[in-house]
């Protein structure tokens, strides 16, 4: 019920929660797969998505990983937890409630 | 990232208290305060617990730490360097204890003295002052001084102060006599070797009670 | 800007040294990948690694939210843990070395005198005296030397008392020597007496939370051995018995 505390990313959080609902993934790769599925529209600056990462971390609704790849460099893979989970069911439910509310009056009923 | 953290800390505490058991082991387990050490020596003489009546703590002016606790029939007394002793407790009437730590005191003239002192406890009820008179004595050569002392009273004890006559400088027969007193202070038997004479009076002067010790000259003075 | 610079500056704020090398690393892999990526499109490696630093936006502004999440105190605390447990480890062993040998040439010596094991009891259960659980590992009736003497082929009755407590600073050595000891027949024992009436303590070992004591009881003859001993413990009036024939405590 509380909205997130982080205002202005409070959106973007619920979307990277969303992407890491399917699998973990790293950085590099939250941010691509955000474009490719947003089909160009959400471009966010990759510096700010790390900050983002951590405060969801913290919030123990994400934990991650440490891998290496073959070229030595260590990433760090992020999974959803189940605390995670039912975060992000929440802001949907508040999302769609919000988004029921602007398309009922903007269609004027 | 402050879960590893609070995990890793968790783990060098616990390693650094077990740790510390050894060292403390070492110093023979002291304790925070002199109370818990007296009540612990108390469980280890498989003794009663007792309840503390009186205490003093000159550590600031290099004076001793003492602590004097009464159970149902004896009176502990823990002086300097743990040194615990136990005198019967009379019960019926008061007790005179001697302590062998001597205390400091401050005369007028500012000489900082370390002196004898002793403590009546069980005064009998409705005292309100008390008189102790003590004779010290050498006996070669022969010497002796009788030191009257008012009680002031300190909780439910009477305290009695021996304030030396010819200011002590480590010469004079006064100081030999006061550490012949101080040093062979092993119990009542031993205070009894000295003249004494204790009286309780209530606040209209009235005498409450009288004792003698056992070496008091029969013929008086 | 270059992705090296970019990544430095982002975690500016991060003040807990470990915690800023590792969200430094983590950044620093991802302007890697933009690079690698904007590389394959074509662009020199000059202008993929700016592209990339450009990508990531403002470091000031990523520095300050990250500053706020990444707060030193738990590092900090960690540091301090680890500097008081070196400390700590350091001390122990400076100090506690020197003193582990000197015991373990005390207790050689003890063992410095022959014994001969004639007759052996053991003995169940055990009480509590005080704050303390005494219990009796066996009594051994047996014929040799008496430290501390010139005494050989002395019959000597061994009991082995153990005191226990959990609270282990309180360990105590209770077995107060001059007080007396009796038996089922009347005779009394005095304590720290090396010789017949008498007894005396030999005091063992401590464990973390116990101390054994063998009390020895020199004996004229073996018919002298009593079906069972009260022996004293503190300085008031407490004692054990201690039952040959039942083969307990009480």
């Amino acid at each position: 019920m509380a909205r997130d505390r982080s205002a202005p990313a409070g959106n973007t959080s619920m979307l990277v929660l969303a992407l890491l609902k399917g699998r973990e993934m790293y950085g590099y790769e939250i941010i691509e797969e955000l474009e490719r599925r947003s089909e160009r529209m959400f471009r966010l600056k990759e510096g700010t998505l790390y900050p983002i990462l951590h405060t969801l971390e913290k919030e123990k609704l994400v934990t991650a990983r440490e891998a290496q790849t073959p070229a030595g460099r260590t990433r760090r893979y992020y999974r959803v937890t189940a605390a995670g989970l039912r975060a992000l069911e929440d802001r949907e439910r508040e999302w769609n409630a919000y988004s029921r509310a602007v398309t009922a009056i903007l269609s004027g009923t | 990232m402050t879960k590893k953290y609070r995990l890793r800390i968790l783990r060098n505490l616990l390693l650094t208290a077990i740790l510390l058991i050894p060292l403390w082991r070492q110093n023979g387990y002291p304790l925070p305060t002199l109370e818990m050490e007296l009540h612990r020596w108390e469980r280890q003489t498989l003794r009663e617990e007792s309840e503390i009546v009186w205490s003093i703590d000159q550590t600031g002016s290099h004076g001793p730490k003492m602590l004097v606790g009464v159970n149902r029939d004896s009176i502990i007394v823990r002086n300097r360097n743990n040194v615990y002793q136990c005198w019967p407790r009379h019960g019926d009437r008061a007790t005179l204890v001697a302590l062998i730590d001597r205390i400091r005191y401050w005369p007028e003239d500012g000489v900082n003295l370390g002196s004898p002192a002793l403590l009546a406890i069980d005064p009998p009820r409705g005292a309100e002052w008390a008189r102790l008179k003590l004779t010290l004595f050498l006996e070669d050569p022969a010497w002796q001084e009788t030191y009257e002392m008012e009680g002031e009273r300190q909780g439910e004890v009477f305290f009695f102060l021996l304030r030396q006559k010819y200011y002590s400088s480590s010469g004079t027969w006064e100081e030999e006599a006061v550490t012949g007193f101080t040093s062979a202070m092993t119990g009542e038997e031993a205070l009894n070797r000295w003249p004494w004479h204790l009286e309780f009076f209530d606040s209209e002067g009235n005498l409450l009670e009288e004792q003698f010790s056992e070496s008091f000259p029969v013929n008086g003075d | 800007m270059s992705g090296s610079y970019w990544g430095s500056r982002a975690v500016e704020g991060i003040l807990f040294a470990p915690d800023r090398e590792a969200v430094r690393k983590e950044l620093w892999a991802h302007l890697e990948d933009r690079r690698a990526a904007l590389e394959a499109q074509g662009l020199t490696a000059e202008e993929a690694e700016s592209a990339a630093a450009e990508a990531m936006g403002d470091p000031a502004e990523v520095a300050e939210a990250l500053a706020k999440i990444h707060a030193p105190w738990w590092g900090w605390l960690w540091r301090l843990s680890q500097w008081t447990l070196a400390l700590v480890f350091f001390i122990a062993v400076v100090s506690l070395v020197p003193a582990t040998l000197n015991n373990i040439r005390f207790h050689r010596n003890m063992n410095d005198f022959e014994r001969e094991v004639l007759e052996e009891w053991r003995i169940e259960g055990g009480r509590r005296v005080g704050a303390y659980w005494f219990s009796s590992p066996g009594v051994r009736l047996e014929r040799g030397t008496v430290p501390g003497t010139g005494d050989r082929d002395q019959l000597l009755l061994v009991v082995a008392l153990r005191e226990s407590t959990w609270r282990f600073w309180e360990l105590s050595d209770t077995l107060v020597l001059d007080r007396t000891a009796a038996d089922n027949r009347g005779r009394q024992y005095q304590g720290c007496y090396y010789r017949e009436g008498g007894f005396y303590c030999l005091y063992k070992g401590e464990g973390l939370f116990s101390v054994l004591y063998e009390i020895e009881f020199p004996l004229a003859e073996r018919e002298d051995v009593p079906d069972w001993l009260d022996i004293p413990l503190g300085e008031g009036s407490a004692g054990i018995r201690v039952d040959l024939e039942r083969g307990r405590v009480s």
